[in-house]
């Protein structure tokens, strides 16, 4: 990602123009984050919609906000390892494997155990944690992408250790055990149940997951601001300079990967008591894409912003589930793009107009415009690819005009109609859209280059 | 001559098969100044590196203190009063100023102390005050300098480490630079300093060593090493390696792990 370049009177310039913040526009909502403590920040709206979902949610909003949580959770270990302590930990969601299937071996009837809580909770994190240094100990050597491959390779032995492990081979019994339970997963796992109390209802299960939530928030909070978390971020820019310094970067660097691992054990633990069980197919690659979509969204190494990109993550593909609310949010998303970033008001009353449009024209003719829709998906990335070809005025405006008109009707024949392909479709565009605007996310610090 | 400081006795170091520093003995003493000389590639660097703790030597003892360190970790070198400014300043770019200083004092754990520290190095570098909360790369060379000095300073070092300190920085900061070494000098902080601009760095230096791949082919008062013709003719001839760098301070040290003035 190309970082801009400035000079230092400019940055200088532009410093004066970031503490004068009522003249830019994002400045009101940085200077207020920057006012209030991260915790509040991001405590406020969390408790709030968390009222709000106990109040007047049904099971099936609660079991949404409370994979939030669990993302919420995940997202804020992540981006201490990576956003942090810049290591690139690509296996992250194998210490949630590992987490996972330790909770789920020892409290279970897999194994016959049904360990308490106090015991098997911890076993769960320091069975990750010991994962995490397993790897951390030999990847200590590696940089960058090779630390990368490492982990990912790493991810993708503990998945198939979790489906292999069904018949374990025991010689001096002569039988082979069922550790895992392969792809049929381990079922009927305790929830945990602490002094008598065991989560009953998904209400209850998310005050478990939203407390838990606060927990990390305010542990890895406090760690960022303490000089470990400078150390981590100094190692991050220059781990030669930093062991100039006398860090102990083999050290610092084994403790964000443990504390990573720690942190994605945990989750591990209570996801597998929140679901009952655990499957292999939880750990599959999809899981890793949706946090690092959540803490690049969010900001590399902000915590408040892990929180709002695992919110992001866990709640628009739900939305989008809906046709109406899909399209109600593809149409104003748009419209609010079009206006914000490239501050074209014609634009968004044209995409207004269109969709219009288009709409009354599929109601009109009723007709199946499966084929008519086929065909506007693929005219529409050719006309995409030509618009940046065209310059005079008023032909552009035309194309312009004739690209949203298109968009809508695919949009609206095809896409809304089959949420599985729209989903990830929307999701991909808004966090390519996302990086190109803004690619420090949400709540992260800008880099630039200075000459 | 006041008592060793440092010192450096017969050490070798290699790279794989290279041979870096052959038979090298030094020595700094309390509160004196002492600049290393050479050309390029002739091990300045790795000496440097050496009496820090990055490389370990294959043969030889370093004493520091009264102590003989060689096993040390550069952890516990630190603790006890080893500081360096590394080649092209290297500090953390987008951290703060105050970060950056605070990351020199991470080994200490006085906090009243570390504040009054900080207090001292605002005070001597008013610019690092106005600028304590902005990212070091948003920082002017000379202001980086000081910066690089300041978070040196944090450790409360007895022997501080300065490995090009003139690079990238232009005549008139180069002065400052130097006259602020005499300074700590007489503070009581021993400076041993690394470099290729010779004539500047025995204005300042009490003793010189010169390097020449890896051995030194010339040691003594500051004052002799000028008049000596040898190292006239070597370094403090007109148009000879006294350095100046196309690339300028701006690039080369925002790169992550890389020795970018390692030339071999």
């Amino acid at each position: 990602m190309n970082t801009p370049t400035i000079g230092h009177e400019e940055w200088a310039v532009e410093l004066e123009a970031r503490r004068d913040w009522r003249r830019d526009r994002w400045g009101w909502l940085q200077h207020q984050a920057r006012q209030a403590p991260s915790a509040a920040l991001v405590g406020l709206p969390l408790a709030l919609a968390l009222a709000l979902a106990l109040l007047f949610g049904n099971d099936y909003i609660l079991r949404v906000a409370g994979t939030a949580c669990i993302y919420g959770v995940l997202a804020m270990g992540l981006t201490l390892v990576v956003g942090q302590a810049g290591l690139l930990d690509l296996g992250y969601v194998a210490y949630f494997g590992v987490g996972a299937y330790a909770y789920a071996l020892l409290a279970s009837p897999q194994l016959g155990l049904h360990t308490p809580i106090w015991l098997a909770l911890p076993a769960a994190i320091g069975a990750a944690m010991a994962a995490g240094l397993l790897l951390g100990v030999p990847g200590l050597r590696l940089n960058d992408d090779y630390l990368g491959i490492v982990t990912l390779g790493f991810g993708q032995v503990i998945v198939l250790l979790a489906l292999k492990l069904d018949r374990l081979a025991l010689p001096w019994a002569g039988a082979t055990l069922d550790l895992t339970g392969g792809p049929n997963g381990i079922l009927g796992i305790d929830p945990p149940r602490l002094l008598g109390w065991a989560p009953a209802t998904q209400g209850h299960w998310l005050l478990v997951l939203a407390a838990t939530l606060l927990a990390v928030l305010a542990l890895a909070s406090r760690v960022v601001d303490a000089p470990l978390g400078q150390a981590w971020r100094a190692l991050r820019e220059d781990p030669l300079a930093a062991a100039a310094m006398g860090l102990p970067v083999t050290r610092l660097r084994l403790l964000a990967v443990s504390s990573g691992a720690a942190i994605a054990g945990l989750a591990g633990a209570l996801f597998a008591g929140w679901q009952g069980a655990i499957f292999p197919v939880n750990l599959d690659l999809s899981l890793l894409l949706t946090l690092y979509a959540a803490i690049l969204i969010g900001g590399l190494g902000s915590l408040p912003g892990a929180l709002v990109g695992a919110a992001l993550l866990a709640a628009l593909p739900e939305i989008l589930r809906d046709p109406a609310l899909g399209r109600a949010l593809v149409y104003g998303g748009g419209a609010l793009a079009l206006i914000l970033w490239r501050r074209w008001p014609g634009a968004a009353l044209l995409a207004a107009g269109g969709c219009g449009i288009a709409i009354a024209a599929s109601l009109a003719t009723q007709a199946d415009v499966t084929l008519a829709g086929n065909l506007a998906l693929v005219a529409l990335p050719i006309v995409l690819a030509a618009l940046p070809l065209v310059r005079r005025p008023w032909q552009r405006l035309g194309l312009q005009a004739f690209t949203l008109v298109l968009a809508t009707f695919a949009w609206e024949t095809r896409l809304a109609a089959e949420p599985g392909l729209a989903r990830p479709l929307l999701l991909g565009v808004a966090l390519i859209a996302m990086l190109i605007v803004r690619p420090h996310g949400l709540f992260g610090r800008q880099r630039v280059t200075v000459v | 001559m006041h008592a060793p400081l440092l010192q450096l006795q017969h050490i070798n170091a290699h790279y794989g098969p290279i041979h870096v520093l052959k038979d090298l003995s030094l020595e700094v003493g309390a509160g004196e100044i002492v600049c290393l000389l050479g050309g390029n590639a002739c091990g300045k660097s790795t000496t440097l590196k050496t009496i820090l703790g990055l490389v370990t030597p294959s043969s030889g003892t370093i004493v520091f203190a009264g102590e003989p360190i060689t096993g040390w970790s550069s952890s516990e070198r630190i603790r006890r009063g080893i500081a360096v400014v590394p080649e092209n300043r290297r500090l953390f770019g987008p951290l703060t100023v105050h970060e950056n200083l605070l990351m020199g004092a991470y080994l200490r754990h006085d906090r009243r102390a570390i504040d009054e520290d900080l207090a001292r190095i605002y005070a001597r570098f008013p610019r690092l005050s106005e600028r304590a909360g902005q990212p070091a790369q948003t920082l002017s060379g000379g202001e980086q300098q000081m910066l690089a000095v300041g978070r040196a300073l944090m450790s409360r070092p007895k022997l501080l480490l300065l490995d090009e300190p003139s690079m990238g920085l232009a005549p008139q900061l180069v002065e400052q630079s130097f006259a602020l070494l005499q300074m700590l000098s007489r503070q009581g902080v021993a400076v041993l300093v690394v470099e290729q601009n010779a004539r500047v760095a025995l204005q300042i230096a009490q003793r010189g060593y010169v390097l020449q791949t890896g051995r030194v082919v010339l040691e003594g008062a500051a004052a002799g090493l000028v008049a000596n013709d040898q190292l006239r003719r070597a370094y403090l001839s007109r148009g000879s390696v006294i350095r100046f760098s196309p690339l300028g301070h701006g690039r080369a040290w925002r790169g992550h792990g890389r020795q970018s003035g390692e030339r071999r």
